[in-house]
């Protein structure tokens, strides 16, 4: 591949940073020196947001103690639900809004309130469907799954480069 | 006088050093949470094969718990495509620094 073929990696288009040679003298370091510089505006993956974190841990604690109080029908808990639903899809929005380089994150919290899916969003929608609370046993395995998948999501954020 | 060879040298020495040394964490770090996550999957659905069979889950209850465990799937793949773009980003820093340093000792 050449030094001026675009690449695409983890969503971004990058630029191709040529094979190092020795012994070439000036022609290959400024090279060298331009890939470097093409590489400095490519990063692979957004650093890491202390907004995202604590709207993902905050929001980790207000789904898992709603989950607890689905023993009863979902009536009583219907202006809990709906704030809880709005909140998730802020956190969607805001995630989505950083573009391609915060792809990972957002596909997770798109998978986190879907509501056709089997975490908290499609959690929600099944408790609203039902009518009715739930067994202790299934609210304990839906407490476990969703809390691991705000794990995910958690991990991945505290992970991220810091400034 | 900068010396070239002496600087292409460092630098590609440090970036071999570095690529073996990052690449070697990657994996053991991906294995490790992998493998924490199937043991994860296999007590639950141990657990959860038993509640079906006394009666504390219905087949309903039990199947979404099971597609609960795909999404989740899901999210740990997200998880660790970041967590390895991640360390690109973190390899890109250190190849400046990298630079930066071959630079000073080729002078």
């Amino acid at each position: 591949m050449h030094n001026d073929s675009p690449r695409v990696t983890f969503g971004v288009t990058c630029w191709w940073a040529p094979p190092l040679k020795t012994g070439g003298g000036r022609k290959n370091t400024t090279i060298l020196l331009a890939s470097l510089l093409l590489l400095v505006g490519c990063a692979a993956i957004t650093g890491y947001d202390p907004t995202s974190y604590k709207t993902a841990t905050d929001l980790k604690a207000e789904a898992l103690v709603l989950i607890e109080k689905a023993t009863d029908p979902p009536g009583p808990h219907k202006g809990a639900i709906d704030g809880l639903r709005v909140k998730l899809r802020q956190a969607w929005e805001y995630e989505k809004g950083k573009g391609s380089r915060n792809r990972f994150t957002s596909e997770q919290w798109r998978l986190m309130i879907d509501p056709q899916g089997n975490l908290l969003g499609g959690f929600l929608a099944k408790w609203e469907s039902s009518g009715s609370g739930f067994g202790d046993a299934f609210l304990q395995g839906v407490s476990k799954n969703v809390g691991d998948a705000f794990d995910r999501i958690i991990e991945l954020e505290s992970h991220k480069v810091k400034d | 006088m900068f010396n070239f060879d002496k600087f292409f040298k460092e630098l590609k020495d440090g970036v071999k050093d570095m690529a073996k040394r990052e690449a070697k964490d990657f994996v053991k770090e991906a294995t490790a949470d992998s493998k924490e996550f199937l043991d994860t999957v296999k007590d639950d659905l141990k657990t959860w094969s038993e509640q079906l069979a006394r009666g504390e889950l219905t087949k309903d209850e039990f199947e979404f718990l099971l597609g609960g465990k795909k999404d989740l799937a899901k999210m740990e793949a997200l998880k660790q495509a970041g967590l390895a773009a991640v360390r690109v980003d973190r390899v890109r820093t250190a190849l400046l620094d990298l630079v930066i340093a071959a630079a000073t000792k080729s002078v």
